[in-house]
């Protein structure tokens, strides 16, 4: 296990080196002078860039610097946000990212397999069409007619919830939900397939010929086995999510990372940009880390050393 | 003579299909004694394990469907009893092997979970108890290490080990009756003797009544005194193990045992039944074997014969059965 732990984590130091290695090639492949803006850059600033990134060195000099300050974890300075550095910019919004995120996550995982399980369970009978016929909504959609048509109906009609800002749990309802519903929808659909998949299995026949309950087959038997599908979209689903929550930052204004990875791009704030993909790349590689030991723990069958 | 243990009568199951209405069992009767080893034979296909399924309740209720019959098995039916009731019997009163040992265990759970978890629900066992009873079990079916061996999973044993496992299991709660269906079919053929002289031997032992279902009538003779041949969703014939290899009365039972592998005798040629079993939801008219039969008259193809006794103390469904015997004698000698 130990050796088996060692050889993933050295695998996923060498994935962030090879991201790092790309983005840092594509900022310096932008056209434009390095590090400049459309209408270039204040003359002050562009002193400063010049003095913190070594401009004037050659391009595998600057490549050192840079990750000798990422490996360090500092992520420098930022042109447009310059009254802080990149890593109190990281300060403030990552608690509101991975709260955002982390709960629409949990929300998809608990609904989506409560709902499959619901379905699966009473497969052919009206709870499993409805959970379904909703679950294919829920995918199809697209994340911002989701959230539009959740701010029609809960902010204007029913004014349950505001309709932007961040800081109470009120605040959190909408985003969480419309960010985490079409991964729940995906999930109710994994956990369903998962659990009738096994339900048909042999060994359940064994279970039902041993005398156990029902309940019992269904949480002892079968529900470990119906989940390794959802526990290998975990993966994924963090990286919808990060994705996903840019758009959602930005309907319901929330003070988090995404608008600033969004308006980096725009604005060409490439150290911003580099920051922030570097600290999605991280947080992707660490969730598929962990999905993979857990999928280990779960399954005895697979080998460590595979 | 003792009253059965597990008395089968007239027992009819459906399946309803896309396809239509399978009659994978119809009419179906056989009596197990305390103690005694029941063999049915026949082809793949011809309603064995519904047959079994059906009395313990464990056919997929749709599409099957238990349209007649009871099944009494110590004073109650167990075809009516609710399923609360039937759970108390299964496992801990009649248990059940399976075919295929590589896919009747839970793969994501231990060897000790899934023994433990029968006893501490049947026999109350705490969780101390139900581990050394477990390791007994386990040596008793000859697992090597069983102390050590019982926190492995499934996936590392072998397919013979894995059947012995299924059987530890099957006899941890002292069944009165032991249902094995085809429990050597997926198994190398050297590993086969092995796990039926374990049954055998566990047989004898714990005094458990045991319905050995195989398609080989080869496996039965050294188990069973009495022998049930299926086909076509009925019982063709029934009689004693001796008697069934020396002077089979129907058709389909002799072509069983012409079309087993035999080490002396003969001509040494294996010689198959000719044709297909029938489709369940299309079975010809009369006798169902009759497209098949080489000793078909024209009364076969209207009337379908009943199960009747022969002068030999068995029954056999045929209408030329004294035809039959008499060849048979003669071939088989
Ligand atoms: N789940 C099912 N759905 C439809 N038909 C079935 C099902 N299970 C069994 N049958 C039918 O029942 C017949 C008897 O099957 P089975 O008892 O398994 O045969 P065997 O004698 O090989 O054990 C099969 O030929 C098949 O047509
Ligand atoms: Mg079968």
């Amino acid at each position: 296990m130990i050796a088996y732990l060692l050889r993933r984590a050295l695998w996923t130091l060498s994935v962030l080196w090879v991201v790092f290695t790309l983005s840092f090639l594509l900022m310096n492949a932008v056209p434009g002078r390095p590090f400049g803006g459309d209408r270039g850059m204040d003359p002050e600033i562009e002193k400063i860039f010049r003095a913190r990134y070594h401009l004037d060195e050659p391009i595998y000099v600057r490549y050192g610097y840079l990750l000798t300050d990422y490996l360090r974890g500092d992520f420098g300075i930022s042109k447009t946000l310059r009254d802080f550095s990149i890593n109190e910019i990281i300060a403030q919004g990552l608690p509101v990212s991975a709260t955002l995120g982390l709960l629409a996550l949990l929300f998809a995982l608990t609904f989506g397999i409560i709902a499959g399980i619901a379905s699966a369970v009473r497969r052919g009978g009206l709870v499993d069409h409805s959970l379904m016929a909703v679950a294919t909504v829920g995918i199809a959609l697209p994340e911002f007619v989701v959230a539009g048509l959740a701010i029609i109906m809960f902010v204007f009609i029913l004014p349950w919830f505001p309709s932007a800002g961040w800081g109470s749990l009120r605040h959190l309802v909408l985003p969480v939900v419309c960010l985490g519903l079409p991964y729940a929808a995906y999930i109710a659909r994994l956990t369903r397939s998962g659990m009738l998949d096994v339900l048909s299995q042999d060994y359940i026949r064994t279970a039902r010929a041993k005398g156990l309950a029902p309940s019992t087959i269904l949480t002892r038997h079968a529900l470990k086995g119906s989940l390794l599908p959802v526990l290998s979209y975990i993966g994924p689903a963090t990286a919808g999510i990060l994705t996903g929550s840019l758009v959602e930052e930005k309907i319901f204004a929330i003070p988090g990372l995404g608008i600033h990875l969004v308006e980096s791009v725009f604005q060409r704030d490439l150290t911003l940009a580099m920051a922030l993909t570097m600290l999605y790349t991280v947080i992707l590689c660490l969730m598929n880390f962990i999905v993979d030991v857990l999928y280990k723990v779960v399954d005895p069958r697979i080998k460590l050393d595979a | 003579m003792h009253k059965p243990l597990l008395q089968v009568e007239d027992l009819r199951v459906e399946f309803h299909t896309d396809d239509g209405v399978v009659r994978a069992v119809d009419g179906v009767s056989f009596n197990v004694a305390a103690g005694e080893t029941l063999g049915i034979a026949g082809e793949s296909g011809s309603g064995k394990s519904v047959t079994n399924l059906a009395i313990l309740g464990l056919l997929p209720r749709p599409p099957a469907r238990i349209v007649g019959g009871r099944a009494m098995f110590d004073g109650r039916d167990l075809l009516t009893l609710s399923q609360p009731e039937l759970r108390r019997i299964r496992g801990r009163r009649v248990a059940m092997i399976f075919q295929d040992p590589m896919t009747s265990l839970n793969p994501l759970l231990t060897v000790a979970e899934q023994l433990t978890e029968m006893t501490r629900l049947h026999l109350g066992h705490t969780p101390r108890q139900a581990l050394d009873h477990a390791v007994t079990m386990l040596e008793k079916v000859g697992i090597p290490a069983a102390g050590r061996r019982v926190h492995d999973y499934p996936h590392q044993f072998s397919g013979g080990m894995r059947q012995r496992v299924m059987i530890a299991m099957a006899l941890s709660c002292k069944p009165d009756l032991l249902i094995a269906d085809e429990p050597t079919t997926a198994l190398d053929v050297t590993i086969q003797a092995q796990i039926l002289e374990l049954i055998r031997d566990l047989q004898r032992d714990e005094g458990t009544a045991v319905v050995l279902i195989t398609h080989d009538l080869g496996v039965m003779a050294n188990l069973c005194r009495r022998v049930a041949v299926m086909y076509a969703g009925r019982i063709v014939e029934e009689s004693s193990v001796d008697e069934l290899y020396s002077r089979p009365h129907h058709p389909y039972t002799l072509g069983l045992l012409r079309s087993r592998p035999r080490l002396s005798g003969g001509d040494g040629r294996l010689r198959p039944i000719d044709g297909q079993p029938p489709d369940l939801s299309r079975l010809p008219s009369g006798c169902a074997f009759h497209p098949r039969c080489p000793f078909v008259v024209d009364r076969c193809r209207v009337e379908r014969p009943a199960l009747l006794p022969t002068p030999f103390e068995g029954r056999a469904a045929c209408f030329v059965s004294k035809e039959v015997a008499a060849a048979a004698e003669v071939e088989l000698d």
